[in-house]
């Protein structure tokens, strides 16, 4: 985006202009350039600018000296001040010898930022690539120029090149011009400026597209961002900028981690760079310091966009402002706690207090006070179970259901799990067996997950099987899944109640009343599942038995990359969204 | 004079802020044997803590004034405090608590409503043995 501050070039065909503008001059004789010249680093240092003049053989340091002396009063006063500079070429485009891009770029930014740091308001400088005589150096000087034009929006910069016209052939012309937003041409004895037409018609499309993107982001609130395919910030990121109060200076590479939450910079920088190097999409939260210093919760997302030639060429993302939803989600589960441990206090005082009495009351007393107190102890158990399921349920139902991610061996799991029901399985005489995969290993998952779908599927097996019953859990390897098979000899789940038990409350007719529940169980245990991506599937017959199956992948699965296709309308330009 | 008969006889402190609740463990652990103190908050629990040195505590985490992490952090500040052994006995499920509760040291992290009081008992002596 080009910076709204505007300069004055001292030439009166031109007038202002915004910093970062890149324009150039076809001369013929010495007073053309001098005519030029002069006036333009006049205008620069009357506003504090500082100027560099980069001579040629055509017009020396010594004739240049001469010429801004005579045409601008008090001038040994900038030179004394430093406040310009004159040298040849040879000690700026030809340094070592030969011509070398990047190094004379560089050497642009760092008199710019020494200019800055000086206190100057900006820097204007002029070139003349009268040294060039070889189509190679043309060529490498042409591909300089179209670099300028990369990066000199982001800087306070005036660049004006001046070509000679007799060295210049039709075709040279044109490759000057294009890399040009402003043409300076003598024609009839007056300068015209020939601004490059196919330059604004592109400069227009862009600005447009640009001008529509800022404006879908400032509607959504969202900060957007970009960086090259090395995952490092190039182009201006202003709408960042503008919430972090940040320059372009402490953005640009990975300055922008700057205003992360220092507890938050070494997961963002490690989640950031395996998605440029894997190419997929990115997305994580994190704090930022908001310019007044207070830092907000944001969910961060990215992708790459690509070329036609499918390489990737930048990444575009966005980050959304979730403090509200952050602090929503604390606040229910914040309601749960309470209200799960205010509703389980009184339940527990209920149960201890019976047992304590059953222990000491009922010794003496008639069989019916060992009766009463049992049922009050069941009634006072379905109640806890019940709570703990609603509770369950309420904490999957409002998105704060905390799933413990940590490696677990599931056989391991299992074995707990069975001790639980060790005792009822006895009592009932129930044949158990347990059917594992023994080259099953510990792996990383949601270890709360895996212990309450055992245990929700077991108790149902144990529960709903008649004495002297027989069930089978088998956990096994299969297809790169985990397989967890609970079967039971028990009372089956009539075929229309099949697709039913997995709802929220629902009990099936046949075991309504005979059998206890709260009705939860298999809701939670289904989405639990769905949530691990996962699937459960129930095969059963009325009075013979039933058969869950769980399969569980042990990975979970990558998101997929979404990145945006580039259409080009106008040649080697993009248009975006 | 010797004391055996009053060293076999272990000490335990039950920070607790429900009335009904810390009543019925008392009963429950002085018929078991133990001699019991019972404080009803963090702060009452610490100062008891320090002044008696009980063989074991029992802790709730939701307490008045001063909650059961911030006690117990406070605890194991103690040279004395570092090393005696706490149960946690609560009715929050809280993961994040529970977490934290393990990470500064607990023997174990018992949920009331899942609990009898004879198992409590067992899990006390298992942990003084």
């Amino acid at each position: 985006m080009k910076n709204t501050d505007l300069c004055q070039t001292g030439i009166e065909i031109i007038g202002d202009v915004s910093w970062g503008t890149h324009f150039c001059q076809f001369y013929q004789t010495k007073t053309d350039l001098i005519g030029t010249l002069v006036p333009y680093f006049r205008a620069g240092l009357d506003n504090n600018e500082f100027c560099v003049w980069v001579t040629s053989d055509f017009l020396n340091t010594e004739e240049a000296i001469a010429a801004l002396q005579k045409g601008i009063p008090n001038f040994s006063k900038y030179l004394k001040k430093k406040q310009i500079e004159i040298f040849p070429h040879t000690q700026w485009y030809l340094k070592g010898g030969k011509f070398e891009m990047k190094q004379v770029l560089r050497d642009w930014v760092n008199k710019h930022d020494q200019a800055l740091k000086k206190g100057f308001a900006g820097t204007r400088v002029s070139g003349n690539p009268f040294w060039i005589d070889n189509k190679k150096d043309w060529d490498d000087f042409a591909k300089y120029e179209a670099e300028i034009n990369k990066v000199i929006d982001n800087y306070k910069l005036l660049v004006l090149c001046t070509y000679s016209l007799d060295k210049c052939n039709s075709s040279e012309i044109i490759d000057v011009v294009s890399n040009h937003e402003l043409a300076l041409i003598k024609q009839a004895g007056k300068w015209q400026n020939i601004q490059s037409v196919g330059y604004k018609k592109i400069e227009q499309s862009l600005r447009q597209s640009e001008g529509r993107f800022r404006s879908y982001i400032e509607l959504t609130g969202q900060l957007g961002w970009t960086t090259n395919t090395k995952g490092e910030v190039e182009e201006d990121i202003p709408s960042w900028r503008k919430y972090t109060g940040q320059s372009y200076e402490e953005v640009k590479g990975t300055g922008w981690t700057e205003a992360l939450h220092p507890a938050d910079v070494k997961h963002t920088l490690a989640v950031w760079n395996k998605a440029v190097r894997t190419k997929s999409a990115y997305e994580t939260e994190y704090r930022i310091r908001r310019y007044d210093g207070v830092y907000f919760h944001f969910l961060v997302r990215g992708i790459p966009v690509m070329n036609e030639n499918g390489d990737i060429q930048e990444w575009v993302g966005t980050c959304v402002d979730i403090t509200n939803r952050k602090e929503m989600e604390r606040v229910k589960s914040e309601f749960i706690s309470i209200a799960s441990h205010q509703l389980r206090t009184p339940l527990s005082a209920i149960s201890w207090a019976v047992e304590s009495l059953s222990e000491i009351e009922c010794k003496n007393r008639s069989a019916n006070c060992k009766k009463y107190l049992e049922q009050v102890d069941n009634q006072t158990k379905k109640m806890i179970k019940l709570t703990e399921n609603m509770l369950d349920v309420t904490k999957m139902e409002l998105g704060v259901f905390s799933f413990k991610y940590e490696e677990i061996n599931p056989l391991k799991v299992a074995l707990k799990v069975i001790e639980d029901y060790k005792d009822q399985i006895k009592n009932k005489k129930i044949k158990f067996k347990f059917i594992k995969d023994t080259d099953i290993q510990p792996y990383k998952t949601y270890s709360n997950a895996i212990v309450t779908i055992l245990s929700n599927l077991l108790s149902n097996a144990v529960k709903f099987t008649p004495i002297g019953g027989r069930i089978i859990l088998r956990i096994a390897k299969k297809n790169s899944q985990l397989l967890i098979e609970v079967s039971d000899s028990g009372v089956g789940i009539p075929k229309s109640a099949q697709a039913k038990i997995f709802q929220k409350a629902y009990r099936a007719t046949n075991v309504k009343s005979q059998f206890e529940g709260t009705g939860f169980g298999l809701y939670i245990t289904k989405t639990m599942i769905d949530r691990m991506g996962g699937e459960i599937i129930v095969k059963s017959v009325r009075r013979k038995g039933t058969t869950f199956r769980v399969i569980l992948p042990f990975k979970q699965e990558e998101r997929k990359i979404q990145a945006v296709k580039l259409t080009s309308n106008l040649t080697g330009m993009t248009a975006i969204i | 004079m010797s004391n055996t008969k009053t060293d076999n006889v272990k000490t335990i402190l039950i920070i607790e802020d429900e009335s009904d609740l810390l009543d019925l463990l008392q009963d429950k652990f002085i018929t078991s044997g133990f001699k019991v103190i019972g404080a009803g908050s963090g702060e009452e629990g610490i100062r008891h803590a320090l002044k008696n040195k009980p063989n074991l505590i029992l802790l709730d985490i939701i307490l008045p004034k001063m909650d059961g992490i911030t006690m117990l952090k406070k605890l194991r500040q103690d040279r004395w405090g570092k090393g005696v052994p706490v149960i946690i006995l609560s009715n929050l499920s809280d993961q994040n608590k529970i977490s934290e509760a393990m990470k500064i040291g607990v023997y174990d992290f018992l949920v009331k409503s899942n609990i009898k009081l004879t198992d409590v008992v067992t899990q006390v002596r298992q942990v003084l043995d």
